[in-house]
């Protein structure tokens, strides 16, 4: 049976974990910091976008909000640090929490609503919550700037890639925990007809929600990380453009495949981020991918992938 | 209490505002309307229009009026461009009508990202403005505004009245009417649906490029500008309900009331919250808007 | 359950299975009061419904889009699932497709994936909107047999249908619905006879 044969293999013969595994010895021969930098942003918006496709590439929901759940966990972690002392190693949980809170809450507004208006509500509640961060000077010091401690006291790179390594992981394996188990099945199921699910008995609602709960809670995760690996957040991280990078990658990657986010980020985040004097080509390349991507190859990486290996039609 | 000077000039800031609202949104809405493309890039072309004004206000030192016209040939060409090299081969390569609006969505968030970049590129990221179009000022109850807002709100009621006049007397906007209530039967009656395509993308294209010239000496011209009127945008078109042109002054006055008294009255930054959290609410309860109409084929809820 | 276009026989169907609620009245399903209930409570309770317009999960394989019914609503080991998705597919005749997305099944093997996640529910009803709407007259033969088999194994049917034919063929009673209201209900032959359903049909 198919279904059994995802569950036993998938996980183990997965593309994304392989290369995470592969990336683990990459500080044990390349010490350039420059490169490790280059690997840990490929990481975090590979982790982001993972995260995204749980949403995009199973219930079908367009969460054009996601940049603003990346910022709360990142504020909220932040904030607990600089005011309260908590250490950052148990605020990016904190946020990670909040995050989903705020998450959970904003599966519930987007419930009724399908396609464009589903993405125009994710899309409004985030340039809210970006507002709020914004404006609440007193507590964020808005676009000035807000100093956040950092996770360890070295300036070397090494030690936050490895924090961000285990994280990807983590998200990796649990992303795709849930994908493959019934709960997965149940989302594909909504994303596809929501009617036609509800009739085969399964309650949309509470996987709705759910799924916008684990997918904002990893976005908050990372925005802690984030937060503690910068030394600095202002609300543009919240922006509407950062999760246009993130849906892009997502899309390059491959709808409801998962591990094709985090490839699209470790080939695009370097290659792109090499071009970073050319800040304007970085972002037509973007563009063009995306418009490219959508017309012609609505499968991305990972539906190439699955046709060069031949692996069957609907796995991962 | 707000005195009676404050509040009439309060006013008279919102009317401004709504004409303006009015003219970059009716674009966006008509896209939808006709060939229920969500456009993301809308903004873009409200800023080609400001980068064409003030190339031939400043650079070829041409009249305010004629800059403006440049714009909105130039809105209209580069809008048929786009249609004709985007959306054109997408529509025929879209098999599933069904995912056709969230595809173009994205295609569009592409588009906005290249256009952007494009500009860039060629003009730099300088901020590009002009003092003012014409001198001076007008004293209106009491209260002093610049001849160049007096005579953006002017184009823009006499830009949209004349576009509906177009909508509802001309053959051709006759059959743009007709191919948004009803595609198929559009067909059957012999309209060529790939021109009408074109023209309302180019024309949505012309009204955003005629909007960001006429604000030209308020909002300067720099790449990235075109994100606030994005907004407001599509804050009217999603409070009365996508595609719903008839409704898109009504929708622009209300936005602008809010962020304009919400602006005096909690500082500003925080208007935007409070338009918001108002469409928010509606689309909770009434998730096609305040006046969501039946538009062809919104085949996604 | 027959009737002319518009007679409001799906409207009637949408309201029992809970995807719309009733303005006024109730729905009992056996003892269970259901009206009102949301749609997948009352897949869980036992009433599964096809729809007019074949829906499905396009981008699943035939076997998962069986399975969905039964891992949502009932709680067997997962081999045992599987296993009565095999022996649905053998009695529909789809096994070969097992592996197919539905997106690439015909017209009518989409109507018997419908039926097929249907009898994955176990319901003690079943509702069949337009089942040989648009289906090929050899197909619609073996629906024929599909119905009567499962019929004599103690499955209750509730079919809306423009298709008098089939109608009158499976039948023990026929409700003739016409403008949102029951006209008549009866044994087909006692149906047949009425004048009022020839003048809902044929009338001014």
């Amino acid at each position: 049976m198919q279904y059994l044969e995802k569950i036993k293999e998938s996980n183990y013969t997965n593309p994304g974990l392989a290369v995470l595994i592969a990336l683990a010895f990459v500080p044990l021969f390349i010490s350039d910091q420059y490169v490790l930098q280059l690997l840990i942003s490929a990481m975090m918006f590979g982790t982001l976008a993972m995260a995204f496709d749980f949403t995009v590439g199973f219930i079908n929901v367009v969460n054009f909000g996601f940049a603003a759940f990346w910022g709360i966990g990142g504020y909220t972690s932040a904030l607990l640090a600089v005011n309260l002392g908590v250490s950052p190693w148990l605020g990016i949980f904190v946020g990670m929490a909040f995050s989903a809170f705020l998450g959970f809450l904003v599966g519930f507004l987007t419930l009724r609503l399908h396609g464009i208006f589903a993405a125009v509500m994710a899309w409004f509640t985030g340039l809210g919550l970006m507002s709020i961060v914004t404006n609440w000077t007193g507590l964020t010091r808005g676009p000035l700037g807000l100093m956040s401690p950092m996770f360890f006291a070295t300036m070397d790179r090494g030690p936050y890639f490895y924090v961000i390594l285990v994280m990807a992981a983590f998200s990796l394996l649990a992303l795709l925990a849930i994908a493959n188990s019934k709960i997965g099945l149940f989302f594909r199921a909504i994303g596809q007809d929501e009617d036609a699910a509800k009739a085969s008995g399964v309650n949309p609602t509470w996987y709705r929600v759910l799924n916008f709960t684990v997918s904002t809670g990893i976005a908050g995760l990372i925005g802690g990380f984030y937060a503690h690996f910068m030394g600095i957040l202002t609300p543009s991280v919240m922006q509407t453009s950062q999760t246009i990078e993130i849906m892009a990658l997502a899309y390059v990657g491959g709808r409801g495949s998962i591990w094709g986010s985090l490839i699209a980020a470790l080939i695009f985040i370097p290659v792109l981020t090499y071009l970073q004097p050319l800040m304007e080509l970085r972002l037509i390349i973007y563009g063009l991918v995306l418009i490219g991507v959508m017309i012609f190859y609505p499968g991305g990486i990972s539906a190439l992938y699955r046709r060069v290996f031949q692996v069957s039609k609907s796995e991962g | 209490m707000i005195s009676g000077q404050t509040l009439a000039s309060l006013l008279v800031a919102a009317i401004v505002r709504a004409g303006l609202y009015t003219l970059s949104a009716t674009g966006l809405s008509l896209i939808f309307g006709v060939m229920n493309v969500p456009n993301f890039a809308h903004g873009e072309l409200y800023m080609i229009g400001a980068y064409i004004a003030v190339f031939t206000f400043s650079g070829l030192n041409l009249p305010p009026l004629v800059a403006i016209l440049f714009a909105a040939v130039g809105g209209f060409i580069i809008g048929a461009a786009i249609e004709k090299s985007i959306f054109y081969p997408l529509r025929k390569r879209s098999e599933r009508r069904k995912l056709w609006i969230m595809n173009t969505f994205l295609v569009t968030v592409g588009l906005s990202l290249l256009l952007k970049n494009l500009i860039q590129v060629i003009a730099g990221t300088k901020y590009r403005g002009i003092d003012h179009y014409w001198q001076g000022g007008l004293d209106l109850a009491g209260l002093s505004i610049s001849v160049d807002r007096v005579v953006g709100v002017g184009i823009a009621i006499i830009v949209v009245i004349a576009f509906w006049l177009f909508l509802q007397k001309t053959t051709v906007g006759k059959a743009i009417r007709a191919t948004a209530q009803d595609e198929v039967g559009a067909k059957v009656v012999g309209i060529n649906l790939d021109n009408i395509h074109t023209l309302t993308f180019a024309l949505s294209a012309m009204l955003a490029s005629i909007a960001g010239a006429s604000l030209l000496s308020l909002n300067p011209a720099y790449p990235t500008m075109g994100l606030m009127p994005l907004f407001s945008s599509w804050f009217v078109v999603i409070l009365v309900g996508l595609g719903n042109i008839a409704a898109v002054p009504v929708g622009a006055l209300i936005i602008s009331l809010i962020e304009t008294f919400a602006a005096y009255g909690f500082g500003s930054g925080w208007q935007r919250l409070f338009s918001l959290a108002l469409i928010i609410l509606i689309l909770l309860f009434k998730p096609r808007g305040l006046f969501g109409s039946d538009v062809k084929g919104i085949w996604e809820r | 359950m027959i009737g002319p276009n518009g007679a409001g026989k799906t409207t009637f169907v949408n309201v029992i299975t809970g995807l719309l609620s009733p303005n006024s009245g109730s729905v009992k399903l056996g003892e269970h009061e259901i009206s009102g209930l949301q749609s997948f409570k009352i897949a869980k309770l036992g009433m599964g419904r096809t729809f007019q317009i074949t829906r499905g999960f396009e981008q699943l394989t035939v076997t998962e889009n069986l399975l969905v019914p039964a891992l949502a609503t009932k709680t067997t080991s997962r081999s045992e699932v599987e296993k009565k998705a095999e022996e649905i597919m053998d009695f529909l005749l789809i096994k070969h497709l097992a592996k197919e997305l539905s997106v690439n099944l015909s017209g009518g093997q989409k109507k018997l994936l419908e039926l097929g996640r249907v009898l994955m529910l176990d319901p003690s009803i079943i509702v069949l909107d337009e089942p040989f709407a648009g289906v090929h007259p050899e197909l619609r033969g073996d629906l024929h047999d599909h119905i009567k088999e499962l019929y004599r194994a103690g499955k209750s049917f509730l079919i809306i249908s423009h298709d008098m034919d089939s109608i009158f063929k499976l039948s023990e009673r026929v409700i003739v619905f016409d403008q949102g209201k029951k006209l008549i209900e009866g044994p087909p032959d006692e149906v047949r006879e009425e004048e009022a359903v020839l003048e809902a049909y044929l009338g001014d």
